[in-house]
């Protein structure tokens, strides 16, 4: 059953994404003042998107965790970090290569960059530490309240475009201030489907993982016991 | 096709190449992980049993 959803919403999104594909390669205009970079928008935003939200997964099994004390939720929050982390990198690869082509430079150290590579720190931070803890109650509580607390980087990481005292390079929101063309729409949110349907996939083979793991460690201490 | 064109489409081929050789390297990494959990699992589970006998 488990391997059946997680093929089918592999296939799904791939199926998706590939059909995306088309329709931004081939089928919608190219944007007259960037040219065909501008396409990287399709990835870099949904990629983004993707990652915010199984942050905020992560953060539920999280405080799940914290109040239960039940390994199901650690679980699920491990699974949820590993796989926005993964998206946050692709958001920040495919901007550093836009940003070269449009500004000049690779990065620039200005509020939404910064506080975007910060929280991808924070919870690759939050995956290097939980190994180094042996003691599975510590190590979930200890990645809980650092789940929590990377979170609250991500209201800086939206908030960064939008306040006006806050120097930034980043173009601003383009989707509540109708920038963005509405032939553009369909394959901007079409890719964000097929990058949560992808991440649903990932964070399902993820979570039998945990299990199987935590299986492992029993099977370790009935051997010792024996 | 002007040349700042070209800069540009061999740019957005880099972005599209990073953002797939992230996800394809993320799923390569994951099938890794399962093959080395399940391999333990089963060495585990036999060990159990022939102690057990």
């Amino acid at each position: 059953m488990r391997d059946k959803t997680v093929y089918t919403l592999g296939i799904l999104g791939t199926l998706l994404l590939l059909y995306n594909f088309f329709q931004i390669f081939l089928v919608i205009p190219i944007d007259a003042l960037q040219g065909n970079i501008f396409r990287i928008i399709f990835i870099h935003v949904p990629a983004a998107f993707t990652a915010f939200c199984f942050y905020g997964v992560a953060v539920v099994g999280s405080i799940a965790f914290l109040m239960t004390k039940n390994f199901k939720w650690d679980s699920m929050a491990v699974s949820a970090v590993e796989v926005g982390t993964m998206f946050t990198l692709v958001n920040l690869a495919t901007g550093s290569i836009w940003g070269r082509v449009e500004w000049g430079i690779w990065w620039a150290w200005d509020a939404r960059m910064t506080s975007q590579l910060m929280c991808f720190l924070l919870y690759l931070g939050y995956l290097i530490m939980r190994p180094a803890i042996a003691e599975p109650q510590q190590r979930g509580v200890m990645s809980a309240v650092l789940a929590i607390f990377a979170a609250a980087d991500i209201p800086i990481v939206f908030m960064a475009i939008r306040l006006h005292n806050v120097r930034t390079q980043h173009p601003g929101p383009v989707l509540e201030t109708g920038t963005l063309a509405p032939v553009y729409l369909p394959p901007f949110f079409g890719d964000w489907v097929a990058f949560m349907l992808l991440a649903s996939a990932m964070m399902l083979v993820r979570l039998h993982q945990e299990s199987s793991s935590r299986e492992i460690d029993s099977l370790r201490r009935e051997l010792h016991a024996i | 096709m002007s040349a700042i064109d070209i800069t540009n489409l061999h740019f957005l081929f880099f972005g599209y190449s990073a953002a797939w050789l992230i996800m394809i390297g993320f799923v390569f990494l994951l099938v890794r992980r399962s093959r080395r959990i399940d391999r333990e699992l089963s060495r585990l589970k036999s060990l159990v049993e022939d102690k057990e006998k």
